[in-house]
């Protein structure tokens, strides 16, 4: 089965979801000339999953990270502003390379895709909502389209600190083994984006059988779920919006308290993502002073599932507080 | 006892004369010795010399200890083989010379497969070689590294907070640097199957 065909539904499915926000009320953005904005390095993360992450003879970044005393995050050996490991890392991954470890983690090349890209990214809030700027440049598609519905999905992973997996390697806290065209996906089970706890055993190979219903509405009423915020964009028409939330799976909202819009030009995407600051539950509240982590993902020339480019986790404050984002 | 023989033991010229075949017999083992080691010591005799070592030499053909934006080159025995500690190069030697056993009359000889038989014997090897690193904290790779030639400023970020975590925790090279010049054989070792925690809280 062709990646195209298998995504065909998933992206028709999605698609009837966004019409009610691509319809909604105009916005009065903020004045973005006045906001200070901050590239981001995305990169293609081939098969790099969670549990790859943790496991030491694959990423021997692994005991540092899992350390009790003095762990590190990702970002912290990975992306420090202007060394960023991102485009050296891309580039070895998209091509197929051995990384330092002897991994490969691109199976299958992906001649002329590049290996990361950068997007500058502005934040700001008014008395009611939240607004996040992307600018990107456009990427043409290589090889066959696997999601011929849409160009281009900017996406938002936004925890509040509630998943400490996320807190620490953003939207990494979601990825596993056994996700399709991973290293161990399980054929015929079209998993979707999960949290390690919602397993009732992890091996390197992924998660086991889902924890009995109460323990997973448990954990959704303590906070342990990330939500997610997308726009899906082709040129010369208005984005679609979808938000959602992943605990244990990916599930989309049917009316999304996400808005979004994009538009293409001179070869550069300008994607705008808001919500109200309190959409009321399940949404997360975003409050002033409290420190936010999120993580971007980029699904450029029609791809879809593994086959993006990913920043590393980067942290938000709204007002004041310790992070890389502080948004007035 | 005819008197010749006699005179001959009283005389010192025959003590001499032995002790200087002992003398120039013993340079003579010494210059041997040190000839035998010196011509094993080289890439070029561990490469070509045994058909065997073939798969190895390719494998590190590729590696950074081979080639390197430096001109800096460490051949087999530099990690190999034990330096300045001649009883032990020479117990090294004399172990070496098993692999003759294996050539001719052991699991290498005869019509086999050879790169099958090392594919098979791969991980075991390897494991030999990390037991003796990790027993001898990693004595080879301190022939040319140390901890305090290394400026840990100029290394990437990943780098610098690796060695700085080794640094605390004690640890010794072979425990991050496995499969840096041959393939990375550990990774067979672990059960992908076993569950273990991939929590971090």
């Amino acid at each position: 089965m062709t990646i195209t065909t298998k995504l065909r539904g998933f992206a028709l499915a999605a698609g009837l979801a966004i019409g009610a926000a691509a319809a909604g009320p105009a916005l009065a953005e903020p004045n973005w000339d006045q906001v200070p904005g901050q590239d981001i390095n995305l990169f293609y993360p081939g098969q790099a999953s969670w549990e790859w992450a943790l496991t030491q003879t694959k990423h021997s970044g692994a005991q540092v990270f899992r350390d009790k005393e003095a762990p590190k995050d990702c970002h912290e050996c990975h992306d420090v502003i202007g060394k960023s490991d991102a485009p050296a890392f891309g580039k070895q991954i998209v091509g197929g390379e051995a990384l330092a470890s002897g991994q490969i983690l691109e199976p299958n090349p992906i001649p002329g895709k590049l290996g990361a890209i950068v997007a500058n990214v502005k934040m700001a809030h008014d008395a009611d909502r939240f607004y996040v700027r992307l600018e990107f440049p456009d990427t043409p598609a290589v090889g066959a389209k696997m999601d011929p519905d849409y160009a281009v999905k900017a996406t938002m992973m936004l925890n509040d600190g509630k998943v400490p997996e996320a807190n620490r390697a953003g939207c990494w806290g979601a990825c596993h083994e056994d996700l399709p065209f991973m290293a161990n996906a399980v054929p015929g089970k079209d998993l979707t984006k999960y949290l390690t706890k919602t397993r009732v055993t992890m091996t390197a190979k992924g998660g086991g059988d889902i924890k009995p219903d109460a323990d997973i509405e448990k954990m959704r009423a303590d906070g342990y779920y990330l939500e997610y915020w997308q726009a899906r964009l082709n040129a010369g028409k208005p984005a679609g919006a979808v938000d959602g939330f992943v605990l244990d799976k990916r599930v989309p909202n049917a009316s999304p308290a996400v808005a979004a819009t994009g538009k293409l030009e001179g070869g550069k995407w300008v994607v705008v993502l808001s919500r109200k600051l309190s959409a009321g539950a399940p949404y997360k509240d975003l409050l002033p002073g409290k420190t936010y982590t999120v993580g971007f993902a980029i699904h450029g020339g029609y791809a879809a599932k593994r086959f993006h480019w990913v920043s590393f986790e980067h942290t938000v404050a709204l007002n004041g507080g310790d992070a890389q984002f502080v948004v007035k | 006892m005819p008197a010749a023989i006699l005179k001959l033991l009283k005389s010192k010229l025959l003590y001499i004369g032995v002790a200087g075949v002992f003398f120039v017999g013993g340079i003579g083992t010494v210059l041997s010795y040190m000839t035998a080691v010196d011509y094993t010591n080289h890439l070029q005799f561990c490469a070509f010399t045994c058909h065997e070592m073939s798969f190895p030499y390719e494998e590190y053909k590729k590696s950074k200890h081979y080639m390197n934006q430096y001109g800096v080159r460490a051949a087999c025995p530099d990690c190999h083989v034990i330096h300045n500690a001649w009883p032990k190069t020479f117990m090294a030697k004399l172990l070496a010379t098993g692999e003759l056993y294996t050539h001719f009359l052991g699991r290498m000889s005869g019509d086999v497969d050879q790169q099958k038989v090392f594919e098979q014997d791969r991980l075991m090897l390897a494991q030999n070689v990390w037991a003796h690193f990790k027993e001898n904290d990693s004595r080879e790779c301190r022939n040319c590294h140390s901890w305090d030639a290394m400026a840990l400023a100029s290394q990437s970020t990943r780098a610098q907070g690796q060695h700085d975590f080794a640094l605390k925790k004690g640890m010794t090279c072979i425990d991050c640097h496995k499969g840096i010049t041959h393939k990375p054989v550990h990774q067979a070792q672990e059960d992908q199957t076993a569950p273990q925690s991939f929590d971090i809280n």
